[in-house]
C-alpha cells in the first residue's frame, strides 16, 4: 500500500473540513480525488504531506508514518500544487534544476533528470524563458516539471489543469498517464469529472469532507439507479407514442419537450435497441438520436442531491 | 546541497530588481546627493579674518592702545581682523556698503557700529568688551599695586584668545563623514528587506512557493540558513560597493578607520537581515504590510538616531535613554560615530557588542517562531 489514511479529522474552528476520512492508494494506481470546491481535497493533500496539522487520524506513506521530518519518505514524493509555485527570477531550466536539486545532489544525474523533465512536459523551446514570459498552460507544465523532475514513486497533483487551455490540458493528462505507465503511483485531485473519469483507475468522491463513494468509474456508476440517457429529436410525438416508450422495460422516465424526447433508463441491456424498435413500430419519424452513459455527475447528483459543480 | 541553495539564492536576489534598487542603487544615489549638497561643508568651517573699519581719531593714550591692539590682531596668517583705518564718515560708508562687518570708534567709551547681528558682529562685540575689561583691570592694578603690573599684563596676554580651533580627535577626518556614516547605517538596516523575504520564502502559509519549499527532504533551517547567508552576502557586497563608491567615486576619506567601518558594515548587515526576518516571522500580515513595518521601524529608528537631524540623537539620549539604547539604528550610528569622536576604541567595541547581541536575539527569536513544521491552516 502506498498511501493509507485512517480516520482523518481536520477542523478549522467549528468547521469540520475533513470528517473521519478513510482511504488507501495501491501501487500503480491513478487515484482520483473528486469533489466540488471546498469538499476537502486540498486539505486532504496538505495533511498527507504533513504541511497541515490535523486533529485526529493516522497517515502512512510507503508503510511508514508521515511526519515533516520523514525525509526518506519525502524523497519519493513529487507534488504539483494547485497554485503555480516557481520562482519568477529563475528561468525554466533553473527552476526545474533548483527544485530537483532539493532531492538529487549528484550534479550529472540531476542534469539528465532536468533534461528529461523538460522533454516530458514539452518545454524544450522555453528553457531560457522566465516564468512571466510563459502562457498559463506552459506555466502549468513548468509547475509539473518542477514537481516530477526527481522521478518520484508517488506523485500528487492538486488540480493541475485549473485555468488551462484544452490543448495544454490534454497534454497534461496524457503526461500523467505516461508517468503512471513508467511506474509512478498518482493521486490526482480535481473538480473536473471528465478528467478524473478519463485518467483515474480508482476514484474517491468527496463532499463536505466526507467520502461519498469510492471505486472504479464503472463501480461508481453501478451504484446509482440511473443508467443510459437516450435523447431523440422527434417532432410532436403523440401521447400514445410517449406511452409506448414509457412502457418499455428499464425505462424510469420520459420527458417530452415537443421536439425532443429524453428517455432515462435504469441500467439493463438493449435499451437503445428497444427504443429504436418502438419508434419504428409507432411510426414516429425522428432526426438525431443519441445515447449517453451516466456520468460521475449523475453519481454525485443521486447521492448528494446536488450537482458536482454547485 | 548548501552550495546548491546558496548559488541559486544569489542568482535570485541579483535578479530582483526592486530589492537591488532599494538596497544597492538607492544608497548610491543618496550618497551622490549628499556629496552635491554637503560638498562645501569642509570649507565653511575654516575661519576668515573679520573685515572691520576703525576710526583713526587718536585723542587719548587709551584710544591709541586700542588701535595698536587692533593692528596687532590684523597681522599674520591667523589674523582675527582685516582692519581698514578711516575717518568716521568713511567708516559709516563702509558699513552702508556692507564692505565691513562693523566699525570701531575709539572713545570714552569705545563705540561699535554694526549693520546686522551675526557671528562676526558677536566676535567684534566680545573683543571690545574683553578689551575694556582688561584695560580697566590694568588701570586698577596700576593705581593700587604698580609693582604687579607686568605680571598682570603677561597673564592677560596669555588669555587673550578670541578664536581657537580645538581638535576633538587627532584622526584625519572631517565633518562630512558623519553624514555618510548615517547613510551607511541606514543602508545596513535596509538589510531587513532581505531578512523579510527569507522568512516569506520558507513559511508554507505565506505563499505556494514557500509551501513547495517545505516538501523536499531538506531541513527547514538548512534551507533558511543557506538562503539567509546568500542574502547577507549580496547585502554586504552592496554595502561594500557603496563604501567604495563613497571613497573612490565621491572622494570622501575615512582616514585610517576603514577596517573598523567595514566591521560595523558586516555586523550591521547581519543585524538588518536578522531584524527583517524577526519582523516577518512575528507579523502574520501580507508582504506589503511587513515591508511597511520594516521601513517604518528602520526610518523612525534612523530619525531618532539623528541621521536626518543630528540634534535628535542628543535629545533622545538625554530625554529617553532607553529608546536610544533599544534603537538598533542608534547602535549602528553610535558604533560609526565613536570611530569619529573618540581616540579610545572602547565605545566602538561596546556598540559593536550590542549590535551582535541584538542580532543574536532577533535570530534566536526568529528560529523559535519559524521552526514550526506544520501549520494550522494554509
Amino acid at each position: 500500500m502506498i498511501v493509507k489514511v485512517n480516520q482523518l479529522v481536520k477542523r478549522y474552528g467549528d468547521l469540520v473540513a475533513i470528517d473521519h476520512l478513510n482511504f488507501d492508494v495501491k501501487e500503480g494506481e491513478i487515484f482520483g480525488l473528486l469533489g466540488p470546491n471546498g469538499s476537502g481535497k486540498t486539505t486532504t493533500i496538505n495533511c498527507l504531506l504533513s504541511l497541515l496539522k490535523y486533529d485526529k487520524g493516522e497517515i502512512e506513506l510507503f508503510g511508514k508514518s508521515m511526519t515533516p521530518e520523514a525525509y526518506d519518505l519525502k524523497r519519493n514524493i513529487g507534488i504539483v500544487l494547485q497554485n503555480v509555485a516557481v520562482f519568477d527570477e529563475l528561468t525554466v531550466y533553473e527552476n526545474i534544476d533548483y527544485f530537483c536539486g532539493l532531492y538529487v545532489s549528484d550534479k550529472a544525474k540531476r542534469k539528465t533528470l532536468v533534461e528529461e523533465a523538460i522533454d516530458f512536459v514539452g518545454l524544450e523551446d522555453y528553457k531560457r524563458f522566465y516564468p512571466k514570459k510563459l502562457s498559463g498552460g506552459l506555466l502549468r507544465r513548468l509547475n509539473i516539471a518542477c514537481g516530477i523532475a526527481h522521478q518520484p514513486k508517488l506523485i500528487i497533483l492538486d488540480e493541475p489543469t485549473v485555468a488551462v487551455d484544452p490543448q495544454s490540458r490534454n497534454k497534461i493528462l496524457e503526461g500523467i498517464q505516461e508517468l503512471n505507465r513508467r511506474g509512478a503511483t498518482i493521486i490526482y485531485t480535481s473538480h473536473y469529472m471528465e478528467e478524473v473519469e478519463q485518467i483515474c483507475t480508482r476514484i474517491m468522491i468527496l463532499d463536505k469532507g466526507r467520502v461519498v463513494a469510492t471505486g472504479t468509474k464503472e463501480q461508481l456508476k453501478n451504484m446509482i439507479s440511473v443508467g443510459e440517457k437516450i435523447t431523440v429529436e422527434a417532432y410532436h410525438p403523440t401521447p400514445s407514442q410517449i406511452e409506448a416508450i414509457t412502457a418499455l422495460p428499464n425505462i424510469i422516465g420520459v420527458e417530452n419537450s415537443g421536439n425532443q424526447i429524453v428517455i432515462r433508463s435504469a441500467g439493463g441491456k438493449n435499451n437503445l435497441e428497444n427504443v429504436l424498435e418502438t419508434l419504428k413500430r409507432e411510426q414516429l419519424s425522428y432526426g438525431k438520436i443519441y445515447s449517453e452513459l451516466p456520468t460521475l455527475n449523475d453519481v454525485f447528483l443521486e447521492i448528494t442531491g446536488k450537482e458536482l459543480r454547485d | 546541497m548548501f552550495l546548491h541553495l546558496y548559488k541559486y539564492r544569489i542568482k535570485t536576489l541579483l535578479r530582483e530588481r526592486t530589492l537591488v534598487f532599494w538596497t544597492i542603487l538607492f544608497p548610491i544615489i543618496l550618497a551622490t546627493f549628499f556629496k552635491v549638497a554637503l560638498g562645501g561643508i569642509g570649507q565653511a568651517t575654516s575661519f576668515s579674518a573679520i573685515p572691520v573699519a576703525v576710526v583713526e581719531d587718536v585723542a587719548t593714550p587709551s584710544q591709541e592702545a586700542l588701535i595698536k591692539t587692533l593692528q596687532t590682531l590684523s597681522q599674520g596668517e591667523g589674523a582675527l581682523f582685516e582692519v581698514t583705518f578711516t575717518d568716521r564718515a568713511g567708516a559709516l560708508k563702509l558699513i552702508d556698503d556692507k564692505a565691513v562687518s562693523g566699525a570701531i570708534i575709539p572713545g570714552e567709551p569705545n563705540e561699535l557700529v554694526v549693520f546686522k547681528s551675526g557671528l562676526n558682529q558677536s566676535i567684534l562685540k566680545n573683543f571690545l568688551e574683553q578689551y575694556e575689561q582688561s584695560a580697566k583691570l590694568i588701570e586698577g592694578v596700576y593705581m593700587t599695586h604698580p609693582e604687579n603690573i607686568e605680571a598682570v599684563i603677561a597673564k592677560l596676554n596669555q588669555d587673550q584668545v578670541f578664536l581657537n580651533q580645538l581638535p576633538i580627535t587627532d584622526k584625519d577626518i572631517s565633518g562630512m563623514q558623519i553624514y555618510f556614516y548615517g547613510l551607511i547605517a541606514m543602508s545596513c538596516l535596509y538589510g531587513s528587506l532581505y531578512g523579510l523575504e527569507e522568512v516569506n520564502r520558507i513559511q508554507a502559509n505565506l505563499s505556494p512557493t514557500a509551501a513547495r519549499m517545505n516538501l523536499p527532504p531538506v531541513h527547514k533551517m538548512k534551507l533558511f540558513m543557506a538562503s539567509t547567508f546568500a542574502s547577507m552576502t549580496v547585502h554586504f557586497a552592496g554595502l561594500m560597493i557603496l563604501l567604495l563608491y563613497i571613497i573612490f567615486g565621491l572622494g570622501i576619506q575615512f582616514g585610517d578607520s576603514l577596517g573598523y567601518i567595514v566591521l560595523v558594515i558586516l555586523f550591521g548587515s547581519m543585524l538588518g537581515v536578522a531584524f527583517g526576518a524577526f519582523v516577518s516571522s512575528i507579523f502574520k500580515k501580507s508582504e506589503g504590510i511587513k515591508i511597511g513595518v520594516v521601513l517604518l521601524v528602520s526610518m523612525t529608528g534612523a530619525f531618532l538616531a539623528g541621521m536626518m537631524i543630528a540634534e535628535t540623537k542628543y535629545y533622545i539620549a538625554q530625554n529617553a535613554p532607553i529608546v536610544a539604547k533599544l534603537n538598533p539604528a542608534n547602535l549602528l550610528s553610535d558604533a560609526l560615530y565613536s570611530i569619529y569622536y573618540y581616540d579610545s576604541m572602547a565605545p566602538y567595541w561596546s556598540s559593536l557588542l550590542s549590535i551582535m547581541a541584538y542580532t543574536v536575539v532577533f535570530g534566536v527569536a526568529t528560529y523559535f517562531i519559524i521552526r514550526r513544521r506544520k501549520y494550522a491552516s494554509l
